[in-house]
């Protein structure tokens, strides 16, 4: 049997070097027929196979097929079309003549199991699969009017959390598939587009807000699926790049057929989604005198500065008419978004085609903050002979993305703090009132990035014999990312001057896969399906900037025609590469036992010399219970299916160099250039582990109108990347180890109805997540040991603490307002009461409490007040999810998405200043509910005390949880006897909406956010949950039509 | 026909490709970094690892001025501004509660070993011998950096040398290796106090054998400065007539003279890059703004650069009357070295960092040849020392003459007189906090004079950073 295999490979390997040469001499017939749908009309493109021999055909566009050269005798056809079930058909062939089959009807399959999912390196029918892939369709991610597809699969998959961290468009997201998988590496998952790796970190200059991500370069509207890969025997084969789960995005490909056009257009509006409740100007300047009546204070001086320049008397006279400026709204307006878009599919037999341009401009509710792009898209594929295809993906971006600064770059983030009594102008009304004002940074700057983004593939296919095909495909991806940044001086302050800078990053990655795959049934019950490869992928990421600044003119614009002595530049390169042999196999028993594994081998320039490469298996298996016989009385279930995997993974996010020892350079001394040591190698450094356990069951009841799968998963991560301390008079401070460990686990459910099913249709698809984090092993490193912000080592913001998850909560406890005059005592950290006078402490009425860390009362006077911080509230929810119903009624269809979120906290540090902790900065209403002998019930502390500086604790701990309607859609499908009046195919006119509603008790700008740190590394991984200033999410409301042609 | 060929040959040929390159993409091309085996492959990768090894040795924390600053803060000649002083830093050091995590200490802990360790790189590169030449005076300087490092480290961080008493407590950690990989065999306990002081001189010995007898540059390193640093050393352990003849060969090199201009008097202390001419530097810092700003103008300068009143500023350290009443009226050092502040004349100022050139701060001089004279004086007179009393009036003259106030005679020369002179001489250099503890005198600060703080007081030295005692499970913590 073997032998026999062995002999036609070498035979084909021959006959694919001679070319074709008729070895056919026996006595051979044809067979024609046609192949027809349900409606009874001819289908393209299926696939028809006479069995136990490679002669074959596929439809043509009336679905008719011919097969020549068929030896003669009782043969069994074979037709094969995805959707749809497997049909056969028995025939005789006579020799010299052409045997007619009677048309075939080919049924749809129409359960959804039957849909095929993609895996890595091929595509799987749903029902066979033995790991955990969560699919998303074109239609979910389309209808969205994000203008990045990562923002789109919000609450489309379980196991899959998205927090967008910034409202502005082309912002970085932050995705974690099943949970915080790392600590001080990168725990953003793997994007595949087409087979290629793509560059996805977020990239730019931080310090104006924040970086833009490199997904926003893939058009959503030419995405045909995501499939996001989360347990092990899915993941394994990306092998040291799959433990923070891997996202597969496949583009549209063309279909045979008459030619498709579509034309589609929107235009909607764009504002902030929710604001914070600040006190007016009256109300502002009334609470400092109240302030400075409690505490005894001078009073504001008229001439008092409260402001950049702005004085009492200035704000008094521009309250008294009847001024108040609302800050945010100064700083925004009235987005418009605008999507043009125009595709064309089609093809025949042997081409098809997917082409695609759209042009997206958005001008967001920031002023001066917009983002324009255009795409094009390319999608060929073509079958030569009946064993040779090949094709090509080409994805072209151009956009330009005006942004603006925000957070804590200023701009946006200057005018959320800005008081409402200050004006804007001088009573002149054109000079700014204040100098510095967020005004002058949104108009008077300019932020420009440009991107110009490449990510295509060519790939030839070859069906060496039947079942066996070999496979190449090179592909690439090629970003380009340039920032013109122009801050002009500002004209009210003589001494300033402008700057300027250009910085440019280019990031070249190409990917080279070679593979052999193999589908084979034995004996109509063993059904094998087998792939080996060969993958090299690498990458090179190279940036450059000039900075400069105080120009002689206004005209010069470039940074090198600044000041020569305030020239800065930089430039540098990184590159790193995978080297991977990939197999595969999967096997179908009876078609209800299915078993697979896989095994990965990958080596790579990230890790050390004694750990180049590494292995990555996984095993799997499936078994559908309702296939049994002892189900067949079971009614009402019609599906069943267990499924379990255990495999490893890796994550190999870790910086390019991480294992290599380095010496550098700098200005040592006397003007001289030095070198010294400045890292020790690590040979041993290496991927981050995953082990993963997954078991889910899958159910079908009342012919799957209702679905559902039910899944738990184990993750162990290992040899996580710590920065192990070194004794510093070994004169290194620190050296990365793989030492740290954690565990993500939780339960996956997923649910789908169908709740009407007639005229009027209604389904509803549910999914919701619980998924808990422990960090099991920091090695000994302290809390503070991975303080990201070095805020001397008593922010709120996450910690690392065993036993919680990453990025916990670390703060002393709030204890409320003291009610009564009290005296307490002052225990030190080992619970004894300090002696002496510093034994105890007095409390007044008012006062806020905190307890220790053993639950006594304390102020926060306390000599040792944040070493009593203890782990406070949850960075991660409890559980997530989201909720689509969807309605159709004739041509009227209607659909919205709810996400919520509940159970975690964000540490809120603004918080702070917003209630008293800087007067001069503007504040909650909330303040005003300050305690008095009238209002007790509060947990503001009295004037005296809520206001001046504000110590960090639970108090500005916030509940996060919170319920989005997320979005919402409305379409209307014109009759066709209307549309084809006039000559059209097709025509729908649609309104949609996204964040339109939310409901939460956080006060801050959005529950939705993170601190503006790059969520793909260790800051990103702890201080998520502690965001200082960040950007609201925008609301948008769009109406559009898509025509037909 | 034809065009399936190609396509197969296409495929091919890709394969062939990729096979052929596939080894290259697990390399990493480093472009702003040095792989650390081609960091020195020549001479003058050597003379940059020099400059690199200077670097660490110029910071603030190492010989850049911090420790002028720390001593002074624990020490008797300043009336520190107390406002100015900052939480977990130079607050805790005042307070003497130095058991707070101190961002100021745990750089001058760590800054000194990034200099032994950039030093001992220097000195296994050219043992191993792989450099062709003779790199004698560039391993000399290494030497030296090392035991300078060791010796600020000790004067901090440790108890001071008994002479003739029990110096078994712990000293410093010595490092003979570079550290060429970790975690595993970093952990190393503290030397005695003995056996430290034992490694500086031994150090500063080597490098003396090493260095060349002809060079000479203040900004680096020359046999001279090994020589002065030696000296000063084995005068804190005690070594007086060791210490007396180092000393003394210094001052009869004939290179060096005291600065007799007294215009050009607050240049000895500070000049910079572009006047280097100090007629009696030994070693000076000679940075530029590029490499460090060290902060001890800030500290010490009431100089500011304002046109409306320059002399405005307001420095941590200003001038305690105590120190201003030793001076006699004629003393130069008075008329050109203190000034009072303009807005506040009761407060007075030492102009000894005054010398601000823009965008240069003043490069401190940090051994100078006034200190060898006072080291021979009072040598000679200590107990154990040559007792050659002319040599040490001699030098005690050229100290007063030079400060314009009378000698004297040799007849009237006493131990305390010398103390004394050495204490006027050297004020706000970094002198007299550990000059106190090397006489055993007990400390009464002028902010704070109801209390007296014993020479040997646990609180005055300074804790180990509590990386390297959770880091370093041999090492012991100061009490």
């Amino acid at each position: 049997m073997e032998k026999k295999y062995l002999y036609s490979l070498i035979l084909m390997v021959l006959f694919l070097c001679i070319g074709k040469s008729n070895l056919m001499a026996q006595e051979t017939g044809e067979i024609s027929g046609k192949v027809v749908d349900a409606k009874g009309e001819g289908m393209i493109g299926v696939v028809i196979r006479v069995e136990g021999t490679q002669l074959g055909a596929a439809t043509d566009i009336e679905g008719n097929y011919k097969i020549s050269k068929v030896p003669a005798g009782d043969k069994t056809l074979i037709f094969n079309f995805i959707g749809y079930s497997q049909t056969k058909q028995k025939i005789t062939v006579k020799a010299g003549e052409t045997a007619s089959v009677t048309p075939v009807k080919m049924t749809e399959s129409s359960e959804q199991l039957k849909e095929v999912v993609v895996v890595g390196y091929g595509t799987i029918q749903k029902r066979d699969m033995t790991g955990s892939i969560s699919t998303i369709k074109s239609k979910e991610i389309s209808e969205s009017v994000v203008p990045s597809f990562d923002q789109a699969m919000q609450g489309r998959a379980a196991g899959l959390q998205v927090t967008s961290s910034d409202g502005m468009a082309g912002s970085v997201s932050k995705i974690n598939i099943r949970g915080t998988n790392s600590i001080g590496a990168g725990s953003q998952p793997l994007y595949v587009v087409d087979g290629v790796p793509i560059a996805s970190n977020g990239i730019g200059s931080p310090g104006l807000g924040s970086t833009t991500s490199p997904l926003a370069d893939i058009n959503p509207n030419d995405i045909e699926s995501i499939d996001v890969l989360k347990d092990a025997a899915a993941t394994a084969i990306y092998g040291s790049r799959g433990a923070n789960g891997v996202i597969l995005v496949t583009t549209k490909r063309g279909k045979a057929g008459k030619t498709k056009i579509t034309a589609n257009y929107y235009q909607g509006i764009v504002s902030i989604a929710r604001t914070e409740d600040y006190l007016n100007a009256s109300e502002s300047l009334a609470l400092r005198d109240s302030i400075a009546k409690v505490k005894k204070q001078a009073f504001d001086k008229p001439t008092t500065n409260l402001r950049d320049g702005v004085t009492r008397a200035e704000a008094d006279s521009f309250v008294a008419a009847g001024g108040s400026t609302d800050w945010i709204d100064v700083v925004s307006r009235q987005g418009m978004v605008q999507e043009a878009s125009l595709s064309a599919t089609g093809g025949n037999e042997k081409t098809t085609f997917y082409i695609a341009g759209t042009y997206r401009d958005e001008n967001g509710f920031i002023l001066n903050n917009r983002f324009r792009r255009l795409s094009n898209k390319i999608n060929i594929d073509h079958q030569a002979t009946d064993k040779l295809k090949f094709g090509t993906s080409i994805t072209l971006t151009h956009s330009i993305n005006d942004r603006v600064r925000s957070g804590s770059g200023g701009g946006f983030g200057w005018a959320t703090e800005l008081n409402p009594y200050l004006p804007v102008y001088k009573p002149d009304q054109k000079t700014y009132a204040m100098d510095w004002n967020p005004l002058w940074h949104l108009k008077d700057h300019k932020f420009e990035v440009k991107t110009y983004r490449t990510v295509s593939n060519l790939y030839a296919e070859y069906a060496l014999i039947p079942g066996l095909t070999l496979r190449s495909q090179f592909g690439v991806d090629l970003l380009n990312q340039n920032e013109d940044i122009f801050e002009f001086r500002n004209v009210q302050v003589p001494t300033s001057a402008s700057s300027a800078a250009d910085k440019r990053t280019t990031v070249v990655g190409w990917t080279t896969t070679n593979s052999v795959s193999y589908l084979k049934t034995f004996k109509e019950k063993h059904n094998i399906n087998a792939f080996l490869g060969y993958e090299v992928n690498a990458s090179q990421t190279a940036g450059m900037g000039i900075e400069g600044s105080d120009f002689a003119n206004d005209a010069l614009r470039s940074p090198t025609a600044g000041n020569d002595s305030n020239i800065t530049q930089y430039s540098y390169r990184n590159n790193y590469g995978f080297l991977s042999y990939i197999f595969r196999a999967n096997y179908k028993y009876k078609e209800k036992y299915m078993a697979s594994v896989s095994m990965r081998r990958d080596g790579s320039s990230k890790f050390g010399e004694n750990n180049k490469y590494g292995n990555f298996p996984s095993i799997g298996a499936g078994w559908i219970i309702s296939d049994e016989e002892f189900m067949k009385d079971v009614r009402y279930l019609n599906y069943l299916k267990l499924r379990t995997s255990y495999g490893l993974a890796g994550n190999a996010s870790i910086a390019d160099n991480a294992s290599l020892g380095f010496w550098n350079s700098f200005p040592a001394y006397m003007g001289v250039t030095g070198i010294a040591p400045s890292t020790l190698a690590n040979k041993n450094l290496t991927w981050e582990k995953s082990e993963q356990w997954d078991i889910g069951l899958e159910m079908g009841f009342l012919e799957n109108r209702f679905s559902a799968s039910v899944g738990y998963f184990y993750k162990q991560s290992k040899d996580l990347l710590l920065k192990q301390a070194l004794p510093p008079s070994s004169g290194f401070s620190s050296i990365y180890q793989n030492v740290g460990e954690l565990n993500n686990r939780g339960w996956e459910i997923t649910m789908t109805t169908k709740n009407f099913t007639r005229a009027f249709e209604w389904s509803t698809d549910f999914n919701i997540s619980f998924i808990r984090n422990e960090v099991t092993n920091t090695n000994g490193i302290e809390p503070d040991g991975f303080d990201q912000y070095s805020t001397a080592n008593v922010g709120g913001e996450g910690r690392v603490i065993v036993g919680y998850p990453v990025g916990q909560a670390y703060v002393v406890k709030y204890g409320g307002v003291s009610q009564t005059a009290q005296e307490v005592p002052v225990y030190d950290l080992n619970g004894n009461v300090y002696a002496g006078t510093k034994g105890t402490v007095k409390i007044e009425a008012g006062q806020p409490i905190f307890y220790d860390k053993f639950g006594h009362i304390m102020t926060a006077t306390h000599p040792d007040f944040y070493s009593h911080r203890t782990p406070m509230g949850s960075p991660n929810p409890k559980f997530f999810g989201g909720m689509t119903n969807s309605f159709k009624y004739k041509n009227f269809d209607f659909n919205f998405l709810l996400w919520f979120v509940y159970g975690n906290t964000i540490y809120n540090d603004i918080a702070k200043n917003r209630l008293g902790g800087d007067i001069n900065l503007v504040q909650w209403r909330e303040i005003l509910d300050y305690w008095t002998p009238q209002n007790t019930d509060t947990d503001v502390p009295s004037l005296k005390y809520s206001t001046g500086s504000s110590v960090n604790s639970s108090r500005f701990l916030y509940d996060a949880s919170y319920l989005r309607l997320k979005s919402i859609n409305f379409g209307y499908n014109i009759p066709e006897k209307l549309v084809s009046k006039i000559k059209l195919g097709s025509a729908r006119v649609y309104l949609r909406a996204n964040n339109l509603l939310t409901w939460t008790k956080y006060p801050g700008h959005d529950p939705e956010v993170t601190s503006q740190v790059d969520p793909n590394s260790e800051a990103g991984n702890i201080a998520f949950a502690g965001p200082y200033n960040s950007t609201p999410q925008t609301r948008t409301f769009i109406a559009g039509i898509q025509i037909g042609f | 026909m034809i065009k399936i060929k190609l396509s197969y040959l296409a495929v091919f040929s890709t394969l062939v490709i990729v096979f052929a390159s596939c080894e290259k993409v697990l390399e990493y091309n480093p472009s702003t970094e040095i792989l650390n085996d081609k960091a020195i492959t020549t001479s003058d990768d050597l003379e940059k690892a020099i400059y690199g090894a200077y670097d660490a040795l110029q910071s603030g924390n190492v010989l850049g001025g911090s420790y002028v600053y720390y001593g002074d803060l624990l020490a008797d000649d300043a009336n520190v501004k107390l406002t100015n002083l900052g939480n977990f830093g130079t607050k805790e050091i005042y307070e003497r509660r130095t058991t707070v995590q101190i961002g100021a200490l745990r750089n001058a802990w760590t800054d000194a070993y990034t200099a032994i360790n950039r030093a001992n790189n220097i000195i296994s590169v050219i043992n191993n011998g792989t450099l062709e030449g003779n790199f004698n005076n560039a391993k000399g300087e290494a030497y030296a950096i090392k035991a300078i490092s060791y010796f600020q480290l000790l004067q901090f961080f440790c108890q001071p040398y008994a002479v003739g008493g029990d110096n078994s407590g712990p000293g410093v950690i010595t490092r003979d290796e570079p550290t060429l990989s970790g975690p595993d065999g970093l952990a190393k306990g503290r030397s005695s106090i003995e056996n430290s002081y034992g490694a500086v001189v031994s150090d500063l010995k080597m490098a003396i054998s090493l260095l060349s007898t002809k060079y000479y540059y203040p900004g680096r390193i020359s046999i001279f400065s090994a020589k002065a640093f030696l000296a000063r050393v084995l005068f804190f352990k005690g070594d007086y007539a060791e210490a007396s003849s180092v000393a003394s060969e210094v001052i009869n090199s004939g290179i060096f003279a005291l600065q007799t201009d007294t215009t050009k008097l607050t240049k000895v202390y500070n000049v910079t890059l572009a006047e280097k001419t100090n007629p009696e530097a030994l070693f000076l810092l000679l940075n530029t703004q590029k490499d460090n700003s060290n902060g001890i103008k800030g500290n010490y300068s009431a100089l500011i650069s304002s046109s409306v009143n320059p002399y405005g500023g307001n420095p941590t350290i200003r001038v305690s009357p105590n120190v201003l009443a030793l001076y006699e009226a004629t003393d130069y050092r008075k008329k050109f070295l203190y000034a009072p502040h303009k807005t506040d004349p009761t407060l007075w100022m030492t102009k000894k960092y005054d010398n601000i050139v823009p965008a240069n701060p003043p490069a401190i001089c940090v051994i100078r040849l006034a200190e060898m004279h006072l080291i021979v004086a009072e040598a000679n007179l200590s107990p154990g020392g040559n007792g050659d009393k002319a040599a040490a009036y001699a030098s005690y003259a050229a100290i007063r003459n030079r400060a314009g106030v009378d000698p004297e005679t040799e007849a009237d020369l006493t131990l305390v007189k010398v103390q004394e002179e050495r204490r006027r001489e050297l004020a706000f250099e970094g002198d007299r906090y550990t000059n106190l503890k090397r006489m055993k005198k007990d400390i009464v600060r002028y902010n704070d004079q109801t209390v007296t703080i014993p020479y040997n007081d646990p609180s005055l030295i300074f804790k180990l950073p509590s990386e390297e005692v959770s880091a370093n499970p041999l090492v012991v913590q100061n009490p």
